[in-house]
């Protein structure tokens, strides 16, 4: 952060703020003065006013500022409590006084060097003016018994018996009240200048008062106590509530008490003696004050007050920098201007130039709107900068230590937006420094340095705000979490022991589920992560958590920029027309009924491929319970648009292409408002209501979640499910060391399994587990490829079972992460070694790729030799085998993954392969003189030439119409099937089911390898 | 209880019931019946209409009372009741004149009036030629709620 920037922006903002304040004083100390009397709102605001001056004067170190706002206060405090009287005298000190005040801050860094000696000195003869406020003679006077520990502390807090009986007298008792500022503010959530308001709400304070404003003014907590003597009506308990503070921090004084409890001397107070400055006594006000005030004054004033436009609560105000409202008053210019041309045109009948000026009025409005918005945007700083003493107050009360990083303050968001941040964005700091960053001991053993750094960054990411707030901490530990949500009732123990590690961490947001192991006085107190949840979504975003144990955690939140106006696409199905906000939308997809791209169905889901990436489908006809009216789905051009909500992407399938609106977003009533397929409703610019949809609720409702139909059925519950991703290409992550994580493709998985860790016997060097009367090997990742070792294996442990051309064995994977579907880009080079295809790249993190076979054949080499692999070669062959050898494969395949692996199955089971990288070198090889094939296996999708092209030009040419062509695709649906087979292709496989693959090719090869 | 009747009230027509609404609580009476469809809403929810810039649920008042539905005729109106934070309208099938009840006795429901059927009922009044039921129109708007409740605590679970 640059201190230079922020305190010139803090100063500045103070001098505006401050000039506003003042601005009314002077009114509102005239009306006074015209009314005679104290009229309770009008001095509330007037004090209320200088205080929040000296409060951030104070903060700011301008002590003469703070000085004379402080002395103002307290004179207006006496005039507040009706013992000073707003007499013309008074009033004429009070102005000057003010006019003083503003002077200083106009010219606010050099005020240190004004003297305000003559504003105090005559606001001082004020104060010291009521009769009965004379100085207390701190344990002296026959009237005066010591009360509680009184005056053992030095604190000059005394009660006269006279005073204390005339307490009682009415029906109050007297405490002393033992007031640790932080806690207080911390428990509460208020800020420091609020504490004495929220004191004095209990009662009335006899002593101390005046030195709790002072303390609070200086904005920074004492470690000592304030003690406050205080006259109130309240039970205990209701104190205790107020102020969230202990039972030992309140006692009952009373003149008796004095004698027994003055033992235990609290810590010695620094603040200033009570003679220098008096306390405000309670008594009686002067009486004759208080009669000529009254009579007409109060008859008069509450008449004024409501006629006085002054008298209404102030309104908010918004600051705009003077170039935007130049640029308003531009455009509004333009608007007149464009408004009168379309008035002449309409009266000329100018079609030609009606339209023109609609075209430019349509431009100047935008504008007009965009800058009206602008307005509104106020940047993230003003929310951050709350945080910085957050963090510092929390960690120290803690004993923790912990640097706060803030990044991209200067972001702008609409207010009410910035407004609804403030309590989560708190309530996540507060979190991640009490349950997140550890204590400096424990950081040390962890090996981190001592002090935790939290980082909050704002940065703009599309149409939306990301915030992340990220600490090096102790991460969230997935299976406390599991152990918490089971005991929570929260999901059942079955459903923990499938839940992956990123399904557990979403737990946090499960209603009613507090994650901390005790519940702390600082986070924990029942709002629970569930509520900054719904409080973001309220704003139109979302959160996530990505957390990695003993490392910490980051919480990202997505946000709208604005609320008010939400730019939208307005889709139709059938006649009914609906709203999605572009915020939700990453592009739309027109795809024809006869292209090659299209809806295919995966696993009983409809699925479309999107750039090499499969998205799950969803038809808004089916969401809209439309389905059984008329539209054709298939055969015919579909429209689908590419929505994400949080991790979730998929495409929505709607009517016609949708139309571009600016909408304006109207909440639903209490009989929609449960229906999680609606964020909202709207009107649109024909007046009809349309209802908004939500992405996330949509998905919802037809079931769209996360692991979805993988085997070991990756359960989600209900409150993160929204959360989750699908995507296509079916692979098995897990991690062996928590550092490392690993993919098997699932087509070699033939069952994920937990064995308790007595099932398993190792023998010699090798492990083998009992399963199904038989011995299976097991093998440990780590003893064949370079894979860190698990930091120790538990009771439990999970296993792999693979199938390698027949051979069954397990692969010992300590933390199966997920089995996802997803198409990713293998870097076949980087980290590739026996037993590891390649790489890539998953939110951030490396993922090797395992080559099973490989792996078997590293780690079990007995049992894979012994197996009769080929009849006529075994291990790979070569193509300059002779003809009468192995049966040859051509391989045409884009992707140097599938490429690699595939030509490795296929050699592994003995036959010459001949791969090339798309259809057209294909074609090219197998035109070679030297090269009779006895099958093509092509992929489908290609560059250059794809493997339907490919598969024509085979059964063009003579030679080889009777050449089988096996094709190999990652989906296929009957429509792909039938396209195949009229193009000419024998039969279809998967990928990556590698032994359907290699008895396909036997079978079309005759059996000939 | 038998109570003194002390106001007026929209009599309207919902199937072949004669049904009395209190007019304070009516804000008013428009032709709105053909309100924006909301698929998957619950049965009674007909829909929302755009009211002059801001939007109201539309309820069906005959499929709240007996599970049928109001046919959008000439006739058709769209009551809007005005429950503070929000205004909700219910779509009955004819309305006719304002009852003025200040002389009459509302009676309870006769007690073979099932509870189910009745709840959505405060009294009855007899005028000249027929019965009228006062709704009640609070019960009547809280349809949904019992429902909501349900699902909310299985989806907990």
């Amino acid at each position: 952060m640059n201190g230079g920037d922020d305190m010139q922006d803090l100063v500045a903002d103070f001098v505006t703020e401050s000039r506003e304040h003042l601005a009314n004083v002077e009114a509102d100390l005239l009306r006074l003065e015209q009314g005679g009397s104290a009229d309770q709102d009008t001095v509330n605001k007037v004090f209320r006013c200088v205080h929040s001056v000296k409060g951030v004067a104070g903060f700011l170190g301008f002590e003469r500022i703070n000085e004379l706002a402080h002395t103002l206060e307290s004179t207006l405090d006496l005039v507040r409590k009706d013992r000073l009287q707003p007499s013309r005298d008074l009033v004429g000190v009070l102005l000057e006084a003010i006019d003083q005040l503003r002077a200083m801050i106009e010219n606010a860094t050099d005020s240190n060097n004004a003297d305000i000696r003559a504003s105090l000195e005559r606001l001082r003869r004020f104060l010291e003016a009521p009769p009965i406020a004379a100085k207390q003679p701190v344990g002296d006077g026959p009237q005066t018994a010591l009360v509680g520990r009184g005056d053992a502390d030095g604190t000059g807090l005394t009660v006269s018996a006279a005073e204390y009986e005339a307490q009682v007298r009415a029906g109050r008792r007297v405490l002393r009240l033992e007031l640790h500022l932080g806690e207080i503010m911390l428990a509460t959530n208020k800020a420091m200048v609020e504490v004495p308001d929220l004191v004095g709400r209990l009662g009335q304070i006899l002593r101390g008062g005046t030195r709790l404003c002072e303390t609070c003014a200086k904005d920074t907590p004492p470690r000592e106590p304030l003690i406050v003597l205080m006259a109130t009506d309240q039970a205990n308990a209701a104190i205790r509530q107020h102020l969230q503070i202990d039972a030992a921090m309140i006692e009952d004084v009373h003149p008796e008490s004095a004698v027994t409890a003055g033992g235990a001397a609290p810590p010695a107070m620094t603040a200033k003696p009570a003679a220098t400055l008096p306390a405000p006594v309670a008594s009686a006000p002067p009486a004759a004050a208080r009669d000529a005030a009254t009579p007409a004054a109060t008859a008069s004033m509450p008449a004024t007050a409501t006629a006085t436009p002054h008298g209404e609560a102030p309104v908010e105000s918004v600051r705009v920098s003077v170039q935007l409202l130049d640029r308003l008053m531009n455009l509004s210019g333009e608007l007149v201007l464009g408004r009168n041309q379309l008035l002449q045109a309409v009266t000329a009948r100018n079609d030609k130039g009606i339209e023109l000026t609609a075209s430019r009025l349509n431009a100047v409005v935008s504008e007009v709107q965009e800058a009206v918005m602008q307005t509104r945007m106020q940047p993230i700083g003003n929310v951050f900068q709350r945080f910085p003493r957050v963090v510092r107050d929390l960690a120290g009360k803690l004993g923790k230590k912990c640097r706060l990083v803030i990044e991209g303050k200067d972001v702008d968001l609409d207010r009410s937006i910035l407004e609804g941040l403030a309590d989560p964005l708190t309530h996540l700091v507060r979190n991640a420094v009490d349950h997140g960053i550890e204590r400096p001991e424990l950081r040390a053993q962890r090996g981190k340095p001592a002090e935790g750094t939290l980082q909050l960054q704002a940065f703009h990411q599309g149409g939306n705000v990301k915030i992340l707030i990220t600490d090096d901490g102790g991460g969230i530990d997935p299976d406390r979490l599991r152990k918490k949500a089971v005991e929570k009732g929260v999901i059942t123990p079955e459903v923990a022991r499938t839940m992956s590690d990123r399904e557990a961490i979403h737990l946090i947001f499960a209603p009613g589920f507090s994650t901390a192991e005790k519940v702390t006085d600082v986070s924990g107190r029942g709002v629970g992560m569930d509520v900054v949840r719904s409080n973001i979504e309220k704003l139109g975003g979302n959160v996530d958590v990505q957390s990695a144990v003993g490392r910490g955690s980051t919480i990202t939140i997505t946000i709208p920029l604005t609320l008010a106006i939400l730019p939208s696409l307005v889709v139709s199905c059938g006649e009914r027309r609906y709203v999605l906000p572009q915020s939700n939308i990453s592009e739309l997809v027109r795809i024809r009924g006869d292209g090659e791209r299209r809806v295919v169905q995966v696993k009983g889901r409809d699925v479309f491929r999107l750039r090499g990436k499969l998205l799950p489908v969803v038809h808004l006809r089916d969401v809209l319970d439309m389905r059984d009216q008329p539209g054709e789905m298939h055969r015919r051009a579909q429209n689908i648009m590419v929505v994400e909500s949080g991790h979730l992407q998929y495409g929505l399938v709607v009517d016609t292409p949708p139309d571009a609106e600016e909408i304006v977003v109207k909440s639903l009533g209490r009989h929609l408002k449960g229906r999680p397929e609606y964020a909202g409703s709207t009107i649109l610019g024909d007046g009809r209501v349309a209802m908004i949809l939500d992405v996330g609720g949509v998905a919802d409702a037809v079931g769209l979640t996360a692991g979805e139909g993988a085997d070991g059925g990756a359960l989600v519950p209900a409150s993160t499910k929204a959360i989750a991703t699908e995507d296509s290409a079916d692979l098995v992550l897990f991690k062996n060391h928590p550092d490392e994580s690993f993919a098997i493709p699932l087509g070699l998985v033939n069952r994920i399994q937990r064995l308790e860790r007595n099932q398993i016997t190792a023998i010699g060097n090798g492990l083998v587990f009992g399963s199904d009367d038989k011995a299976m090997p097991l093998v440990r990742l780590e003893q064949h490829v370079a894979a860190l070792a698990p930091d120790a294996l538990d009771e439990r442990v999970s296993v792999v079972i693979l199938r390698v051309d027949g051979l069954e064995f397990g692969l010992i994977a300590p933390e199966i992460e997920d089995i996802r579907s997803l198409t990713v880009t293998v870097d076949d080079r980087t980290l590739a070694e026996p037993g590891i295809l390649g790489s890539f790249q998953l939110q951030g993190r490396t993922v090797r790729l395992l080559d099973i076979a490989m792996l078997a054949r590293r780690a079990l080499p007995h049992l894979v030799q012994e197996r009769p692999v080929a009849t006529a070669a075994v291990g790979p062959a070569t193509a300059e085998a002779a003809p009468s050898g192995p049966a040859r494969v051509l391989f045409a395949e884009d992707s140097n993954f599938f490429r690699s692996h595939v030509q490795r199955i296929l050699e592994a089971a003995g036959f010459a392969v001949i791969a090339a990288a798309d259809g057209d070198l294909a074609w090219q090889e197998l035109q070679k003189a030297d090269s009779a094939f006895d099958i093509v296996v092509t992929d489908i999708q290609m560059p250059n030439c794809d493997g339907l092209e490919l598969t024509r030009r085979v059964r063009r040419d003579q030679r080889w119409q009777a050449l089988p062509v096996l094709a190999l695709t990652s989906l296929s649906s009957q429509e792909d099937i039938d396209h195949g087979k009229s193009a000419g292709v024998t039969d279809y496989r998967i990928k990556l089911d590698d032994a359907a693959l290699v008895a396909a090719v036997r079978e079309l090869t005759g059996g000939k390898a | 209880m038998t109570r003194r009747g002390q106001g007026m009230f929209v009599s309207c027509r919902v199937g072949q019931l004669l049904l009395g609404i209190e007019i304070d609580r009516v804000q008013e009476i428009n032709r709105l019946v053909d309100a924006t469809f909301v698929p998957r809403a619950a049965p009674e929810v007909r829909g929302v209409i755009n009211l002059r810039g801001s939007l109201v649920t539309v309820l069906d008042l005959a499929r709240i009372l007996d599970g049928g539905q109001t046919v959008g005729g000439e006739a058709a109106r769209n009551v809007i009741i005005d429950f503070g934070e929000e205004r909700i309208g219910l779509v009955v099938g004819a309305v006719g004149d304002v009852v003025d009840c200040r002389d009459r006795r509302i009676e309870p429901l006769p007690a073979h009036v099932e509870r189910q059927h009745g709840r959505w009922f405060r009294g009855l009044v007899q005028l000249e030629t027929e019965l009228m039921l006062i709704l009640d129109v609070d019960t009547v708007v809280a349809v949904g709620d019992e429902r909501l409740a349900q699902a909310g605590r299985s989806e907990a679970r």
